[in-house]
């Protein structure tokens, strides 16, 4: 079962990066989180042929993922789960919008297929944004960052408990499967007469897990939900970081500052 | 199927953000009323068990394909429509923040989509209702397969719709929608089938654990209010929806007006206010006549487009210059501190 | 001053299943006390008793010098840890400083005793490096030692531990052996992990079906074989080994 054995190593993986330099002051992860959906919302903004100011949105990308030494290969991985879907929608696209768009050495670029095109980017693009923000921030950080926003307590709590548990079931149920297949071995996933007994097995262990976790939190003084400490952060580096980023985002969005640069060079 | 970002329009995901964060309000306010400390945990670990189910393959009999558990309406019968949903929604968090899985954008769409309707059509209104007089084998498979199958062909004629007013596809309305339903019946089927084993099941060992399971058995009162506040809470959430895509219809014009005439073949396109999206149209009627004066009218959407995409290239490398450039002094004065 | 004192307690599951049946003992503070049996015997009920985690029993039971009933249990808790058989129930946080903070934050101290707090348990338990490491990342030697910290932050007065070293290989044993030595404190170990009893204990209590069938110094009880197989244990490793050894000798 790969997908369970990539989603355990996809966490891995994610905090891997963010490790704690411990003391160290970094940027408030409210302010990676909105920077992030401010990004998301231009890219989505732009207008189906607006090929070009979508393009220009890379920069961020570009700059996060060298600053940040997010590894390509995952950011390719994560394009790659994105890219069925989107496709599909958009494939339509140049079958129903024929306008010519321009001619270029006597093939004629329909409008569809910048259609096309420009929902690609954009859909990798946002794809790449979030996994830029769960990267640099760590999923703890981004629930503390959730919680500036007042997301009710209870759902913070379950956010982090759900984190905390995500692997341990996964491998629980690694590990029953296995047991499974050495059983069956030339089924590929589960007979349908033992559907209800292999997940109602799961679901009944994870009741007395939980039964336990809750008596664990009540000896502990648990009083109904937690949220964890505030992270270490920099007050200045964190507003430098969203003032700079607004700027930049809001004036590609407003101003053709590609086009300018472009002409320049033609 | 989860919404990605690249298929809403940022009004249509404000709107479907709207609609979820109301419901979402509702059930904490719900479950704070429960005053049950316990039920928290229990519901954060659930998270992860419906996290897990739903990597499990299902072998389908006869096909050789395989099925998947989405968990709505089996989170719903196992925790009621409130604490479900939450659950779920906790899911679809941690898919967006943990596995850049929906997007962020899209949440509000996915959280609608896929927890709204499964935990509370398919809890409220089918499952509740059909256990009311107490459960049985035969009501516990009828109420999941009904259940199921109802909460995704919801789901599906919502993706439709709000991919649809988000003006992405050229697809016609009734080709998406024929596409999209007869395929969510499909899946609704098998979800249907692998919840009702699920909780036939539990029934059978625990079935304390079934949600109104004692309630349901003692014959209380009280199911008509929480009934009745569904029902507000749907009539309410539809005046948002109906409310938020009206409005985007009016203020803009390429959303959803543009696509629905697509759509529904209207004859007349009105003016729009964007101006590549006029130029674009002007184009289509030129190419109609003679196809080569296009190239020369839209000569100048072209140079903006290629000088800008040249453009885009010449700060790419600039940008990303700087920052190896910036990261390699960075490590290099990491390296003289740890030295140091 | 006993820290624990049991009166004729019994306890039944709301099934009617009586598994504590007359229990009759005492612990003074700062003793080391080892509570055997066999499975089923009725130690962790004890113990959950004891926190006020089980229910409703019948007789009297005292914890830090208060009867256990609803309204001590909050401040019974504080003074009493438990650490539970599965630590991977135990730790629900994301990292150990995290968990090991729960407890001393949900006491509303401030960080920075917090902090100081967390720094002491670590140390104490010998995992000062794994601070900032992810629980689900960590052996289950490791995940055990956090486990007892995330007690141990907590400064309670007595410890009540449950089977702390099954599933343990023999290295992380024995250093979990070692921790559990230099504990100060009143602590109740229930295990039938008898070799680790004899080595951190010198009063053992035998529990067999709900009664205490023998109460005294361990190495009394842990080396009388009748006793021990009667009630579904074995002499300790060590002590076989030693009979062994004296009856090759015997027949040399």
């Amino acid at each position: 079962m790969d997908k369970m054995q990539r989603a355990v190593r996809d966490i891995h993986i994610t905090d891997a990066y963010h490790i704690p330099k411990s003391g160290k002051a970094e940027v408030h992860p409210l302010s990676r989180l909105l920077v992030t959906i401010l990004y998301i919302f231009i890219v989505v903004s732009f207008s189906k042929y607006e090929i070009a100011g979508v393009l220009g949105m890379a920069v961020y990308l570009v700059v996060m993922g060298i600053w940040y030494e997010i590894s390509w290969i995952e950011c390719i991985r994560k394009i790659w789960m994105i890219l069925l879907p989107v496709s599909l929608v958009g494939i339509a696209n140049p079958f129903f919008d024929r306008a010519a768009f321009f001619q270029i050495g006597g093939i004629t670029i329909i409008s569809g297929m910048i259609s096309l095109l420009t929902l690609l980017l954009k859909g990798i693009f946002c794809v790449l944004a979030s996994y830029c923000l769960i990267v640099t921030t760590g999923f703890s950080k981004i629930c503390y960052a959730l919680r500036c926003f007042h997301l009710p307590k209870e759902l913070i709590t379950m956010l982090l408990l759900m984190e905390r548990y995500l692997v341990i079931f996964l491998k629980e149920l690694e590990r029953m499967l296995q047991a499974y297949k050495v059983r069956a071995p030339r089924q590929k996933g589960i007979h349908i007469k033992t559907w209800g007994a292999f997940v109602g097995q799961l679901f009944l262990r994870t009741i007395d897990r939980a039964d336990i976790v809750y008596d664990s939190m009540l000896l502990r003084g648990y009083t109904g939900g937690f949220v964890g400490a505030a992270p270490v952060f920099s007050w200045k580096s964190s507003i430098l970081y969203v003032v700079i980023w607004v700027g930049v985002l809001v004036s590609f969005r407003l101003y053709p500052v590609f086009s300018m640069i472009g002409k320049l060079f033609l | 199927m989860h919404m990605t970002d690249a298929l809403v329009a940022p009004a249509v995901a404000g709107t479907m953000y709207a609609c979820s964060i109301a419901a979402l309000g509702l059930s904490v306010r719900r479950i704070r009323l429960e005053e049950d400390q316990k039920k928290i945990p229990v519901m954060g670990v659930m998270g992860a068990f419906v996290f897990a189910a739903q990597m499990i393959n299902f072998t389908i009999p006869g096909t050789g394909s395989s099925g998947h558990l989405c968990g709505g309406m089996l989170l719903s019968a196992l925790l009621g429509p409130s604490a479900g949903f939450l659950t779920l929604c906790c899911v679809l968090l941690v898919q967006c923040f943990l596995f850049a899985d929906g997007g962020l954008l899209a949440l509000g769409c996915n959280i609608w989509n896929m927890a709204f309707y499964g935990c509370f059509v398919g809890g409220m209104l089918i499952w509740r209702q059909m256990m009311k007089r107490g459960m049985s084998r035969k009501k516990i498979l009828a109420a999941s397969l009904l259940g199921s199958i109802l909460t995704l062909q919801l789901g599906a004629f919502s993706i439709t719709l709000q991919t649809l007013a988000s003006g992405i596809t050229e697809l016609p309305f009734m080709v998406f929608l024929s596409v999209m339903q007869p395929i969510h019946l499909a899946i609704g089927i098998v979800e249907g089938l692998i919840t009702a084993a699920v909780l036939l099941f539990l029934y059978e060992a625990r079935p304390e654990l079934l949600w109104g399971y004692q309630e349901f058995t003692r014959e209380t009162v009280g199911g008509k209010l929480t009934f009745r506040k569904t029902i507000v809470i749907i009539a309410v959430a539809a005046v948002i929806l109906s409310g938020g895509i009206s409005l985007l219809a009016s203020s803009d014009p390429d959303g959803l007006e543009w696509s629905m005439e697509q759509v529904f073949g209207a004859a007349e396109i009105k003016p729009s206010g964007f101006p590549l999206y006029q130029a674009a149209q002007k184009l289509q009627e030129k190419t109609a006549l003679l196809p080569d004066y296009a190239w020369k009218n839209s000569h100048s959407i072209f140079e903006t487009s290629f000088s800008g995409i040249v453009g885009v290239f010449v700060v790419l490398i600039l940008c990303a210059g700087c920052c190896y450039l910036l990261r390699f002094m960075r490590r290099k004065r990491d390296r003289g501190s740890d030295g140091g | 001053m006993y820290d624990i004192e049991i009166q004729k307690v019994s306890f039944a599951y709301p099934n009617g299943r009586e598994v504590l049946h007359d229990i009759d003992f005492s612990i003074s503070a700062g003793e080391c006390v080892g509570l055997i049996g066999a499975n089923g015997a009725g130690k962790s009920t004890l113990l959950k008793l004891l926190v006020g985690l089980a229910g409703n029993y019948r007789g009297k039971l005292f914890a830090a010098g208060m009867p256990v009933v609803k309204k001590n249990v909050a401040e019974i808790r504080k003074q009493v840890g438990f650490v539970f058989q599965d630590s991977d129930s135990q730790l629900f946080l994301s990292t150990v400083y995290e968990d090991v903070a729960f407890g001393p934050r949900n006491y509303g101290l401030p960080e920075e005793e917090v902090e100081k707090r967390v720094l002491h348990a670590l140390e104490k338990v010998h995992i000062e490096e794994l601070k900032d490491r992810q629980i689900y990342r960590m052996s289950g030697g490791q995940k055990k030692l956090a486990s007892i910290a995330t007690i141990l932050s907590l400064e309670p007065k007595m410890i009540l531990l449950d089977e702390p070293t099954i599933a343990l290989d023999p290295k992380n044993r024995r250093n979990l052996i070692q921790v559990l030595r230099e504990m100060k404190g009143t602590k109740l170990i229930a295990s039938h992990d008898l070799d680790m009893i004899l080595d951190t204990c010198a009063r053992t209590i035998l529990l067999s079906d709900g009664r205490v069938v023998k109460d005294g110094p361990a190495e009394e009880i842990l080396s009388n074989r009748t006793l021990l197989e009667e009630n579904g244990l074995e002499l300790p490793l060590i002590l076989q080994n030693r009979e062994e050894r004296l009856i090759s000798m015997y027949e040399m």
